[in-house]
C-alpha cells in the first residue's frame, strides 16, 4: 500500500527563531568571554529579573529542545548517564546535567562533533524557576549547581491546593523574588535596576500579548498555525524576551497568520481533524510528527504546553508592577491546580478551538504533566464527548518513541473520530 | 526460653504490619478513634495524636497495581501507584482525613489524584512545609503551615488541640523514639539479637498501631533483646541505605539476609531516618514541631539543602557503623533518590567503600535477578576480604 | 581425583567445562535446549566427561553458575555467572578490565580490578531487549537463519533507526519498515545498533577500562562486534568459545578448592 505523506505548511517566520537562538546563545559567550557572570535557569521569571540585573541568562531547555529538534540530543544525555543518572529520570533534567559536566569539562565529547553546539560557559548561578511547580526542577537545579560549585536559587511557587490558598500563595511569591533580586545585588555588586526590569516586563507584555493573538487565531477553521509552530515559538516568549528583533518577529508572524486567514490557507493541506496535544511536545520527533499529522489530514490546533504555560495572562501583566505581573503568571496557571482545575483549563481550549479528539503524549520521563492524563481523558470526554488516545515518547530522550505504535494509534483516532461523525449524522 | 519469649514479644507487631489496614480498621471499629493518615515525610503525626486520633502513616500494601491503571501511568513510583490504585477499589475509604505533604511532584500528584477520585468523606490536606531551607523565614513559614495544618486536624476532630495535649504527645512519641533507638542500637553492636526484617516490622507496626500500646510493646521488646547475648559475627557487615518513602518489601530483605550478609545498620524510612530526631519538650510545642522538622542532622533529598548532604551523611554513617560495604536500595522511579544518587556513588567510590545498588519496584519481579546481583556483590567482598 | 569441573545452566543452554590441575581445558560441552532443566545439565556434563575419557568420580570439585545454579542436585556449590565470567575471561585474556556478556536472555558487564576480580558490574536481565532473544524475533520477523544476520548486517551503509528499549516495539518497528519496503540489509543492521546502543549504556554504567572482551552466544555474531568496537572507540578480545567463558570460570573456581 503506497503511503501518503504530506508536508505541514510550517509558518515562515517561526523559521526565523532558530537563528535568532543560535545568536543569543553566541551572545552570552562572547558576554562570558568578557568577564561577564552568566545565570543557567530553567523557567521565564528568573529571565525577566536575571535581565533588570543586567546579566545574562542561558535557558538550557531552549538550548536542548533546539538540539533534541535537530537529533543532535544524545551527547548531554550521554554525559548524564556516565555520571550515574538512570534513564527513568526527567529527560530535561539530564540534559541540563549533561550540559554543565560539558561546561566543566567533566565530559569527552566526542571529536566527530561540533563542540560548539554544546559548550555553554558554566554558570555562576543557577536559578530554578519550574513554571508549572514541578518539584524536579529543585532536584535538577541543586545537581547542576554541585556539578559546577554554585549557588543555586529556587524560586519556587507555593502550590494552590483549592482557591483559598492564592491570596496567601501569591504574596509568598513575590517575598520569594524580593529575596532574589536581593541575590542578584550581591552577585553583580550592583543596586537593581528596576527601571531596566519594567522595560523589560513591557517587552514581554507585547510579546505574550501577541503570542496570545496568534494562538486565538488558531480557532479559525481550518487553522493557519499548528500547535507544533507553537511549540517552536516558546523561545520569543522564554529566552528571547526582551531582545532586540523579538516583538518584531511576532508582529511579522502575526500578519503571516491573518494573510493565511485571509488566504483560506490552513497549517495542513486538507483539514478535516483538529486535535488537542497533552504532555510536554516529543522534541526529537517534531519534523516526524508534524508530517504524520498533516498526512492524515489533522491538525493539532492546540495543547498544554504551549497554551497553558509562558505567562497565559497577558492581560494581568502591568509593566509598573513586575513583581505581582510575574506571581499571577505562576500562582494558579497550568498544572499548578488541582485536577479539577487543569480539567477546567482544558475543556475551555478544546471548546475555544473545536477540537474533535485528544492525543495524550505520555512524556515518560516526566511526572508532572502527566498526571492529570486520566483525569482530563475522563473530564474531557464527559463533557465534550471527544475520544482520545494515548501515545508513548518523551520531551527529549527519543528511546521512549515509537513510530509504528504511534501510526497505529493515531490512525486508530481519527477513525474513531470519523465513526462518531457518522453516527452524529444518522 | 528467651526465643519463646522474644517469639512472643514480637507477635502483636508482625500482626500489625502484616495487616497494617485491618489493625486500623479494627481500631475504628471498636469506636476507639477517627483515623488520619499522613505521608512521608517530617509529617508531625503528634498533632493528630494530641487532637485525639489515631495517626497512620500511609503504607505500600503488597497487592499489584490493577484498577489503578485506570488513573496512573506505570512509570511512576511504587508507593504513588499503590496509593492510587487503593483509592480506585475503595481501599482508603475507611480514613476520616488524609495529610499528603508536598515533597516532590509524583507524592502530590498522588494527593491530587487521591482528591479526584476519594470520595468527600475522606477530607484531604496537602501540608506545604519548606522544601528550600536556605530560603528567609523558613522556621515563620513552617510555623505557619503547622498551624494551618493543626486547623484542619481540630476541623477534622470537631475539638481544639491544647498546648498541654501536644506536649505529651511529644513527650509519648520522644519515649518511643527513643526505645527504637535503643532497639536499633542493641542490634548494631550484635545484628544477630533481631533479623532485619523483624526490625523493619516493629517500625511498621508503629505507624499504625495506638502509639500508648505501642510504646508498652516496645518497652517488653527492648527487655527481651537486652537479654540476648552478643552473638559472634557471621557473615559480611553491611550498611541497608535507601528507600526514603517506604520500607522495601521484606521479600527483598529477606533475599538479602538469605546471603548470608549481617545488616548492622541502614537509614532506611522504615529504619533509622524515621526515629532519628526528637522534638523538644520545652517551649512552645508547636515551635519545637517546627524545629524538629527543619533540622538538617539527617538529609533527606526531597528538599534543598544546599550540598547534596545525604552523600557525605552516608560515607559518616557507614563508617561510624562498622560496615565492609553498602547496599543502596532505590524505589524505580524516585526522583529525589536517583538525583543524588551520583553524588553517593562519587562519596562511596572515594571513601573506598563498596556497595550495590538496588533498584526496586512495587510489583516484585526479577528476585532471582536480585539474588544474582546480591550473590555476586557477597563473592567479590568475600575475595577482596583474603 | 584431580580435575576440577564447572557447569554453567542457562536458560535455553547448559555448558559444562573440565579442567586439570594446571588448569588445562581437557573438554567442553555446550546442550542447547527448549528447556534446560536438571537433566540438560547433567547431559552436557556427562558429554564432557566422555570426551575426555574421565567419569564422574575423577572430578574433585564441582561448581555451578547461571540462572539454573542453584536448581540442580548436584554441585559442590554455586557461584554466580557475574564472578564466573569474570574469571574465565582473566584466564583466557590476562589483564582484560572490562568483560561484556550477551546470553540467550540477558546481558552484562563486568569491569575487572588490576587483580582480575570483579570491581563493579552492571546487569540487563528485565527484557530481552538486546540480548540473543532480541535477535531471534528479528530474524523470525524478516525470515533470516540467525547465522546470516551479522554478516548482513555489515554490508548496509544506511541502518535503519530501530528503538532499543523494548523488543516489542522494535518488531513493530521492523515490520513497519518491511512494508515500506526498506532493504533488510537496512533493517539488519538497524538491528545490530539497536543492541550495540543497549549494551554501550549498560558499559556507560559500569566504566571501560582496556583491553575489552566479550563472552555469550552472541559474541559469534560478528555485526554486533562491529558495532560496539565503533561505539567504545576499542578493538574487542572474542573466545573462539565465548559460550563458555561462564562455565570454564566455574571450573578454574573449582580448582583452587581442590586439596
Amino acid at each position: 500500500m503506497d503511503e501518503i505523506i504530506k508536508e505541514p505548511n510550517r509558518l515562515e517566520s517561526v523559521s526565523k527563531i532558530g537563528a535568532m537562538m543560535i545568536a543569543s546563545f553566541l551572545e552570552i559567550k562572547e558576554q562570558a568571554a568578557r568577564g561577564s557572570k552568566v545565570v543557567w535557569a530553567n523557567g521565564l521569571p528568573a529571565f525577566l529579573l536575571a535581565r533588570g540585573a543586567g546579566l545574562p541568562v542561558l535557558h538550557a531547555e531552549g538550548l536542548i529542545a533546539g538540539l533534541a529538534a535537530k537529533g543532535l540530543e544524545k551527547p548531554l544525555q550521554e554525559a548524564a548517564e556516565e555520571f550515574g543518572m538512570l534513564p527513568d529520570c526527567c529527560s530535561y533534567a539530564r540534559s541540563f546535567i549533561g550540559l554543565a559536566r560539558i561546561a566543566r569539562g567533566d565530559f569527552a565529547l566526542n571529536p566527530d562533533l561540533d563542540p560548539t553546539l554544546y559548550r555553554m560557559p558554566p554558570p555562576d548561578l543557577y536559578v530554578n524557576v519550574p513554571g508549572a511547580g514541578c518539584g524536579t526542577g529543585r532536584l535538577w537545579g541543586d545537581s547542576v549547581a554541585a556539578i559546577c560549585g554554585v549557588p543555586a536559587f529556587h524560586l519556587e511557587p507555593r502550590f494552590n491546593w483549592d482557591e483559598s490558598d492564592q491570596a496567601y500563595n501569591f504574596e509568598d511569591y513575590i517575598r520569594q523574588q524580593k529575596q532574589f533580586i536581593g541575590l542578584l545585588e550581591e552577585v553583580t555588586g550592583r543596586p537593581y535596576d528596576w527601571d531596566r526590569l519594567r522595560e523589560v516586563m513591557g517587552h514581554v507584555k507585547k510579546a505574550v500579548t501577541l503570542r496570545q493573538e496568534i494562538m486565538d487565531l488558531c480557532a479559525h477553521k481550518p487553522s493557519p498555525a499548528s500547535f507544533f509552530d507553537m511549540a517552536a515559538n516558546i523561545g520569543p516568549v522564554c529566552h528571547l524576551v526582551g531582545l532586540p528583533g523579538t516583538v518584531g518577529l511576532l508582529d511579522d508572524m502575526k500578519q503571516e497568520v491573518e494573510q493565511r486567514i485571509a488566504q483560506g490557507v490552513g497549517s495542513v493541506p486538507n483539514e478535516r481533524y483538529r486535535l488537542y496535544w497533552d504532555g510536554i511536545m516529543t522534541w526529537p520527533k517534531l519534523g516526524v510528527l508534524g508530517r504524520k499529522f498533516a498526512s492524515l489530514d489533522a491538525c493539532v490546533v492546540a495543547g498544554a504546553y504551549t497554551h497553558l504555560l509562558f505567562m497565559p495572562r497577558a492581560d494581568l501583566i502591568d509593566p509598573d508592577r513586575p513583581l505581582e505581573s510575574i506571581a499571577h503568571n505562576l500562582c494558579g496557571i497550568g498544572i499548578n491546580c488541582d485536577f479539577n482545575g487543569q480539567v477546567d483549563h482544558i475543556v475551555n481550549l478544546c471548546e475555544k478551538f473545536g477540537i474533535d479528539g485528544l492525543v495524550m503524549s505520555e512524556t515518560q520521563t516526566c511526572r508532572a504533566f502527566n498526571s492529570h492524563s486520566f483525569a482530563v481523558m475522563d473530564g474531557v470526554g464527559r463533557r465534550l464527548g471527544i475520544p482520545a488516545v494515548t501515545i508513548g515518547g518523551d520531551s527529549c530522550d527519543e528511546r521512549f518513541y515509537s513510530d509504528a505504535q504511534t501510526d497505529t494509534r493515531l490512525q486508530a483516532l481519527v477513525e474513531t473520530i470519523e465513526a462518531r461523525r457518522k453516527n452524529r449524522l444518522r | 526460653m528467651s526465643d519463646k519469649r522474644l517469639e512472643r514479644a514480637l507477635a502483636p507487631f508482625r500482626e500489625a504490619a502484616a495487616r497494617p489496614y485491618d489493625t486500623v480498621k479494627a481500631c475504628k471499629a471498636s469506636g476507639r478513634t477517627q483515623v488520619v493518615g499522613c505521608s512521608p515525610m517530617h509529617f508531625p503525626e503528634e498533632l493528630i495524636h494530641a487532637a485525639g486520633m489515631l495517626p497512620v502513616v500511609l503504607q505500600e500494601t503488597e497487592e499489584p497495581v490493577t484498577e489503578g491503571f485506570a488513573h496512573v501511568h506505570p512509570f511512576f513510583c511504587g508507593i504513588t501507584r499503590n496509593a492510587i490504585d487503593l483509592a480506585a477499589r475503595g481501599g482508603l475509604d475507611f480514613f476520616d482525613g488524609l495529610i499528603y505533604s508536598d515533597i516532590c511532584i509524583q507524592n502530590r500528584n498522588a494527593a491530587l489524584s487521591l482528591k479526584h477520585i476519594l470520595p468527600k468523606g475522606v477530607r484531604m490536606a496537602l501540608a506545604q512545609f519548606p522544601t528550600v531551607l536556605s530560603r528567609d523565614g523558613v522556621f515563620e513559614d513552617t510555623l505557619r503551615e503547622l498551624g494551618k495544618v493543626r486547623g484542619f486536624i481540630e476541623n477534622l476532630a470537631g475539638r481544639r488541640i491544647e498546648d498541654q495535649a501536644l506536649a505529651e504527645s511529644i513527650r509519648l512519641f520522644n519515649r518511643n523514639r527513643g526505645l527504637l533507638r535503643r532497639l536499633f542500637d542493641l542490634c548494631r553492636e550484635s545484628p544477630g539479637r533481631l533479623s532485619m526484617r523483624d526490625r523493619q516490622i516493629v517500625v511498621r507496626a508503629g505507624m499504625v498501631m495506638p502509639r500508648e500500646e505501642y510504646g508498652r510493646l516496645l518497652a517488653g521488646l527492648a527487655t527481651e533483646l537486652e537479654a540476648v547475648e552478643p552473638m559472634t559475627r557471621s557473615g559480611q557487615p553491611l550498611f541497608l541505605s535507601g528507600h526514603l518513602c517506604q520500607g522495601p518489601k521484606l521479600d527483598i530483605v529477606d533475599l538479602i539476609e538469605g546471603t548470608g550478609v549481617e545488616i548492622v545498620d541502614d537509614d532506611l524510612y522504615t529504619g533509622r531516618r524515621y526515629f532519628a530526631l526528637d522534638a523538644e519538650t520545652d517551649g512552645p510545642p508547636l515551635e519545637a514541631l517546627a524545629r524538629r522538622i527543619l533540622d538538617r542532622t539527617v538529609p533527606v533529598p526531597t528538599r534543598s539543602d544546599g550540598e547534596m548532604g545525604w552523600a557525605g551523611y552516608l560515607v559518616d554513617r557507614i563508617r561510624q557503623s562498622g560496615a565492609r560495604g553498602a547496599i543502596l536500595l532505590i524505589a524505580k522511579y524516585c526522583e529525589p533518590h536517583l538525583f543524588v544518587y551520583p553524588f553517593m556513588k562519587a562519596a562511596l567510590a572515594e571513601a573506598g567503600i563498596p556497595y550495590l545498588m538496588l533498584e526496586t519496584e512495587h510489583e516484585v519481579v526479577s528476585l532471582e535477578g536480585m539474588r544474582t546481583r546480591l550473590q555476586a556483590f557477597v563473592e567479590m567482598l568475600d575475595r577482596k576480604a583474603i | 581425583m584431580t580435575y576440577a569441573a564447572g557447569v554453567d545452566i542457562g536458560s535455553l543452554t547448559a555448558k559444562s567445562v573440565i579442567v586439570d590441575r594446571d588448569c588445562h581445558v581437557v573438554a567442553y560441552r555446550v546442550v542447547q535446549g527448549l528447556i534446560v532443566d536438571e537433566a540438560a545439565a547433567s547431559e552436557s556434563l556427562s558429554l564432557a566427561l566422555a570426551e575426555a575419557g574421565l567419569d564422574r568420580s575423577d572430578i574433585g570439585c564441582l561448581v555451578t553458575t547461571g540462572y539454573g545454579r542453584s536448581m540442580v542436585g548436584f554441585g559442590d556449590r554455586n557461584v554466580t555467572e557475574i564472578s564466573c565470567h569474570a574469571r574465565g575471561a582473566h584466564f583466557l585474556f590476562p589483564g582484560v578490565r572490562t568483560v561484556m556478556d550477551i546470553g540467550g536472555q540477558d546481558s552484562k558487564v563486568i569491569s575487572l580490578s588490576p587483580d582480575g576480580g570483579v570491581g563493579n558490574f552492571a546487569m540487563n536481565d528485565k527484557c530481552a531487549a538486546g540480548t540473543g532473544r532480541f535477535l531471534e524475533v528479528m530474524a523470525q520477523a524478516l525470515d533470516l537463519p540467525i547465522s546470516e544476520m551479522g554478516p548482513l548486517s555489515l554490508r548496509s551503509e544506511a541502518p535503519a533507526s530501530i528503538s532499543s528499549i523494548c523488543t516489542v516495539f522494535a518488531e513493530s518497528e521492523v515490520i513497519s519498515l518491511k512494508a515500506r519496503g526498506r532493504s533488510r540489509l537496512d533493517i539488519v543492521a538497524g538491528i545490530h545498533e539497536a543492541i550495540g546502543r543497549r549494551m554501550h549504556s549498560l558499559v556507560k554504567q559500569v566504566g571501560m577500562g582496556r583491553p575489552v572482551a566479550m563472552s555469550g552466544g552472541v559474541a559469534k555474531n560478528v555485526g554486533v562486534v562491529r558495532v560496539l568496537e565503533r561505539l567504545m572507540g576499542t578493538d574487542i578480545l572474542r573466545p573462539p568459545e565465548p559460550q563458555i567463558v561462564g562455565a570454564l570460570g566455574a571450573a578454574l573456581f573449582a580448582r583452587e578448592a581442590l586439596a
